[in-house]
């Protein structure tokens, strides 16, 4: 059987709106989204936390949602219903990973039902100062920011 | 177990090797790693996914990392944040992986598909991996350490 691809415009579309669902139905903020994804660079000096995830099939890409430590406690206190001073390290990696699951999950079921394949692997977070995270491939990468009140994230897709 | 982690002990050395003509010694110890890896400075990442789900990482210190691609390029860079000699570690991870798991695939029928690399550097950064137990092998070169980490998500 041929294997249906699936653009990055379609993917990036999908992971915009799962994201804007996710959060939104979370916090209860609204959530405004924003292609201009510059202020990546000054949001890269403060504490960040990623949480990265691959998928593969119909397309090949990694799925990244970076946050500052501050952000990522908020959304994890709204995920778990523990208060963001009671957070373990290890409960704002795990929340951080669990919510990139969810977010491509979802996706992956969008695309499941239109027939199409994809395979996720399993996720994992990255915290730390000044994080790097270098692509092989820098032309096909989509960044996209999101604001939901004192909550500032950015979602990178590459397609390898 | 052994048989799963196996393949990415010998193809870490061998490749290496080969590509750069450093030596690293691996240490005979398997350690268990908890969720939680602090990097060395260089780390890269693949994950992959087929009968079974997992994850090989790499990890070294910025000197290291840097000989590596001076070797592999022939070109002498300085800055371990430069994109070429973080890109080259990047695919150096895939090779290894991509030897490992291609020796899974024959000897277990795994039917492991690998995930493209990702590479990252930073201020002591944290690697956290819910759920998955791995372990991790030390290693050293005359440029600096290194080390590996390999996991599988459990059967079933």
């Amino acid at each position: 059987m041929d294997m249906v691809s699936v653009d990055m415009k379609k993917l990036n579309g999908l992971l915009n709106r799962a994201v804007i669902d996710v959060i939104t139905t979370m916090t209860g903020f609204d959530v405004e989204d924003d292609p201009d994804c510059s202020q990546f660079a000054e949001f890269e000096s403060v504490e960040t936390i990623i949480g990265v995830m691959a998928v593969f099939g119909s397309i090949d890409a990694v799925v990244a949602l970076a946050t500052d430590i501050n952000s990522s406690k908020l959304i994890v206190a709204y995920m778990t219903g523990i208060m963001p001073t009671d957070l373990t390290d290890e409960d704002v990696h795990d929340g951080m990973a669990e919510l990139v699951n969810m977010l491509v999950g979802r996706v992956k079921a969008d695309l499941v039902r239109e027939g199409l394949d994809l395979s996720i692997t399993s996720p994992f977070s990255i915290s730390g100062t000044n994080i790097e995270m270098v692509f092989k491939d820098r032309e096909n990468r989509i960044c996209r920011r999101f604001i939901a009140g004192d909550v500032e994230m950015f979602l990178s897709v590459a397609k390898i | 177990m052994d048989s799963l982690y196996k393949p990415f002990i010998e193809s870490t050395a061998n490749i290496i090797g080969q590509m750069t003509g450093l030596h690293i010694d691996l240490s005979d110890q398997v350690c268990e790693e908890g969720q939680e890896i602090s990097s060395l400075g260089v780390t890269s990442i693949v994950t992959f996914a087929g009968v079974r789900r997992g994850r090989f990482l790499i990890d070294m210190v910025p000197e290291l990392a840097i000989k590596i691609t001076n070797n592999i390029t022939g070109v002498e860079y300085k800055d371990v944040r430069e994109y070429d000699v973080l890109t080259s570690i990047a695919e150096l991870n895939n090779i290894i992986a991509g030897d490992a798991i291609t020796v899974l695939n024959d000897e277990l029928k795994l039917s492991l598909r690998l995930a493209p690399p990702i590479v990252l550097c930073g201020k002591e950064p944290i690697i956290s991996i819910p759920k998955l137990s791995s372990v991790t092998i030390h290693g050293s070169s005359d440029h600096g350490d290194l080390k590996i980490n390999i996991a599988f998500e459990k059967e079933g």
